[in-house]
């Protein structure tokens, strides 16, 4: 747009502006007693009577309840016997019933946007009960300001914006895998990222699934194939996101993929990993086996290719010698990729609480390394690992004849800063305690605990199975985990609260069940698909109960544990629910949006680019020239731009300063009568 | 009492418990799968007056600690099995406790009211002896003196059978005499 052209369309804006006024406002005010909840406090007829003597009101009226039928029918019939163009209900909130009179005026031709919702319960007659005559007045001034609002009410157009049919899934574990399968089913094509070099995230980490103590490896492995074998599903391994542009049905990201170094033509044959001389603690048996430098992490690993881990491979070319299909290759570079996609479902997970933190009780340290987390038990009970499914003492490989868990480690604690109660880890630590002490019936295995949470159907029941079998379960936080200098042992300091003992168990091993906490790396994730996050640093919902799916941002949606700690089956219910909505307007093939959006004044504009600074739904982006671009989608109709502009160039329709400073006046009293009269 | 307290604010460890010792109770009650939400205690018509609190009690007997069975608190159970009835996870309190009292009366820890009551069935056949005022009053109804029971056959009392049944059941520690208690306060 040029300099001319820019001033041009300023000047339509103006004459747009001027002419829109010319038409003549009728406006309707419409006074609701709310059964009790308004009339006993407000003087609703007063009210009425004195909205009937404002300008350019030629009805006004009061009756009991407006949200009934009959009520949305006396609007209706102001607009067809008197002409109204404009109406005013003074009654609950906006959120309430503003939506049912927009409707209703619809109904009958006029734009929903003529509609001025004025609040005299919530606003006034719930919060002034004592004081009627005050109430009453207050109650002119609302109405009155509401008047001078709708006198310069301006049409709003809904605009048909195309979608790009194709999804994004960030995470490729249980969450990320559902939604992306279900989009798949739904005839969507779907980019599937994920970070690591394998899919199936913690779930394929567990050694049992709770309530029923199933093989996770078993469950997921029909998804894990589903997915990587779907032909709408492209997936990407050792992938994260780089940048993320566009808005709600629009996206353009940026993926950035690591090198595997080694290609897909290996065969999984696993000749490298047998000659290559580098062993390392294995990432994703939580340190509980050891892996080479080049490996698959675990036998049922999908992509089943090997990768090399550059960072400790001494580049000795064992491998490149070996490989029987030369797949194997050094010289393998970064790519980045584009995808254009309409929606996006962030399923990144979780990170399993680091207890280092938790000085009393020593977890990491040296002579504690009998203290470990419930991640690291799963995988030291999981088949085919290092003790051989066998419970043993990592300092000496003994099977330990006492076990102490121990509940809330990083959970429902201030000093860490996690307020939440993570509620798996009572379901976890109940399960693991059931099948050491079935292991093991001669080991004591105690679960030392805060409050038992184990709701739902079958949880409880998990519980008294684990009573069942003798686990005994101590009321009480640890308060330390002792070490006896000379021989060693460990031992776990704890009161039973229930009978007020003091009590300090030995303990040969002792199980941390670690909060689940925000992933590492979700700030940055975070900045880059500009959604809000939670104080706790998970992602947040746009509303907790009415839809915990859709972040902050439109089009984005959040799926498993991101939202907040979950299980496996919350995690699948919800990543369900993220690619139902993710595919709807994708289906559609549009959305429909309310122009609620600012506009800008290129004369006035000075082009200092604070509007793009506040902007939180990033809806605002700076030309060449210095001036802002609104972007029609992404806008929230928040109206952060409007204070923020130093000139007054940028105004969001039907919140202009002009209109603002209408309803002001009249609320601080620039009407008719005042206080005294009443 | 509380000198001893005092000693023992040391931490109890595993060798202070014995998890083994209350295994019987365990099979004959369902005391494993007590949650500890103390309907019972609020259900109990002696703890609301006295210090019987039975879901403290059930705790003990967890956690096997032994001290219970000194715990004079057993003995103010009424058996009125509110708890047995209200217990959401059917541990059967009513049934522990007797248990209980079982075991104590066992190592001579039975109390002095509930041995007395013995007392009185061994010796007159019935718990709630006759009196005078009683004798008086039978008689002016109309009835015989004595009650058809023991009072009146104590000759057929003599029959082996029974001597052996007294036996077993009356072999329970001896009753303390009053005086024997006031020269033991007296040494204290």
């Amino acid at each position: 747009m040029t300099v001319e052209e820019k001033v041009k369309k300023t000047d339509e804006i103006k004459g747009e502006a001027d002419s829109k006024y010319e038409e003549e406002p009728r406006i309707g005010v419409f006074v609701c007693h709310c059964g009790h909840n308004i009339a006993d406090t407000v003087d609703v007829a007063k009210v009425a009577e004195y909205a009937k003597n404002l300008p350019n009101v030629v009805k006004a009226e009061h009756y009991m309840f407006m949200c009934s039928k009959p009520g949305v029918q006396m609007v209706k019939d102001s607009i067809e016997e008197l002409g109204v163009n404009r109406t005013v209900v003074a009654s609950c909130s906006k959120n309430q019933h503003g939506r049912t009179f927009a409707n209703a005026i619809s109904e009958m031709g006029l734009n929903k946007h003529r509609h001025q919702q004025v609040n005299i319960r919530e606003y006034n007659s719930w919060v002034h009960k004592k004081e009627k005559a005050k109430a009453t007045y207050k109650a002119t001034r609302l109405v009155e300001a509401g008047v001078n609002r709708a006198r310069k009410l301006e049409d709003v157009e809904t605009r048909r914006v195309a979608t790009t049919k194709a999804a994004l899934v960030i995470g490729a574990g249980i969450a990320g895998l559902r939604s992306a399968h279900d989009l798949a089913e739904l005839g969507i094509p779907v980019y599937l990222i994920e970070k690591l070099s394998t899919i199936g995230g913690h779930m394929t980490q567990l050694n049992k699934t709770f309530p029923t103590l199933e093989c996770p490896q078993c469950s997921i492995s029909p998804l894990t194939n589903g997915v990587a074998n779907h032909p709408l599903v492209e997936l990407y391994t050792n992938a994260q996101v780089k940048s993320v542009e566009g808005s709600m049905g629009n996206f353009e990201v940026e993926v950035e993929i690591k090198p595997r170094y080694v290609k897909d033509n290996c065969t999984s044959c696993g000749e490298c990993a047998a000659h290559c001389p580098v062993e390392v603690s294995s990432e994703w048996d939580s340190g509980m086996a050891v892996r080479k430098a080049i490996y698959k992490a675990y036998p049922q690993a999908i992509p089943a290719t090997y990768i090399r881990d550059k960072k400790n491979c001494i580049e000795c070319n064992t491998c490149i010698n070996v490989c029987p299909v030369q797949a194997i290759d050094f010289s393998m570079q970064k790519e980045t990729k584009t995808f254009k996609v309409g929606s996006i479902v962030v399923a990144v997970g979780y990170d399993e609480y680091n207890p280092t933190e938790i000085e009393p009780y020593h977890y990491g340290q040296e002579g504690y390394e009998d203290v470990i987390t419930q991640l690291k038990l799963e995988r030291m009970l999981a088949p085919g690992s290092l003790t051989n499914s066998q419970l043993l003492r990592p300092s000496d490989a003994k099977i330990p004849k006492s076990v102490v868990i121990i509940q809330c480690v990083g959970s429902r604690n201030d000093q860490v800063g996690n307020v939440y109660c993570t509620g798996v880890c009572c379901k976890f630590a109940v399960k693991n305690a059931r099948i050491v002490k079935e292991m093991y019936p001669d080991s004591d295995v105690t679960i030392c605990y805060i409050d038992i949470r184990t709701p739902g159907l079958n949880f409880e029941e998990l519980y008294k199975s684990a009573q069942e079998v003798g686990v005994r379960f101590i009321r009480g936080r640890p308060s330390e985990i002792i070490r006896d200098p000379v021989s060693g042992n460990l031992e776990v300091i704890v009161e039973d609260t229930l009978s007020m003992t003091p009590l300090q168990l030995k303990a040969d091993m002792v199980v941390l069940s670690a909060a689940m906490v925000p992933p590492e790396g979700i700030g940055p994730l975070g900045s880059k698909l500009h959604v809000l996050r939670s104080k706790e640093g998970f992602l947040k919902e746009f509303h907790i109960k009415m839809n915990p799916t859709l972040s902050s941002k439109g089009g984005i949606f959040l799926a498993g544990a991101i939202q907040g700690p979950k299980d496996i089956s919350e995690s699948v219910a919800q990543a369900g629910n993220a690619a139902a909505l993710a595919a709807a307007p994708l289906v559609k093939g549009y959305i429909e949006r309310e122009m609620l959006v600012p506009s800008v004044d290129f004369d006035l504009c000075v082009r200092c680019g604070l509007c793009k600074t506040v902007c939180a739904p990033a809806a605002i982006e700076i030309n060449d020239d210095g001036t802002p671009m609104v972007n029609e989608i992404a806008c929230k109709s928040c109206g952060m731009c409007m204070p923020a502009c130093p000139t007054g160039a940028i105004q969001l329709i039907n919140f202009s300063d002009e209109q603002l400073l209408d309803e002001i006046i009249a609320i601080s009293g620039g009407g008719v009568i005042c206080e005294d009269e009443l | 009492m509380s000198e001893t307290k005092e000693e023992h604010r040391e931490y109890k460890t595993d060798e202070d418990f014995d998890r083994a010792f209350f295994k019987d109770i365990e099979r004959k009650t369902n005391i494993w799968q007590c949650i500890q939400c103390g309907t019972c205690t609020a259900s109990c018509e002696s703890g609301r007056w006295t210090a019987l609190k039975t879901r403290s009690i059930i705790r003990k007997v967890c956690l096997g600690d032994l001290t219970v069975l000194k715990d004079p608190d057993i003995w103010l159970c009424t058996t009125c099995y509110n708890c047995y009835e209200r217990c959401p996870r059917d541990v059967r309190p009513t049934d522990v406790i007797m248990e209980l009292r079982n075991y104590a009366t066992k190592l001579g820890n039975i109390s002095p009211n509930h041995r007395a009551v013995v007392g009185y069935l061994q010796k007159f056949g019935h718990a709630v002896p006759i009196n005078d005022e009683v004798r008086k009053r039978r008689v002016e109804l109309g009835l015989e003196e004595l009650p058809p029971t023991a009072f009146k056959f104590k000759q057929e009392g003599d029959d082996k059978d029974l001597k052996k049944f007294e036996e077993h059941l009356f072999d329970l520690p001896p009753v303390e005499d009053k005086e024997e208690k006031k020269e033991k306060k007296e040494e204290k």
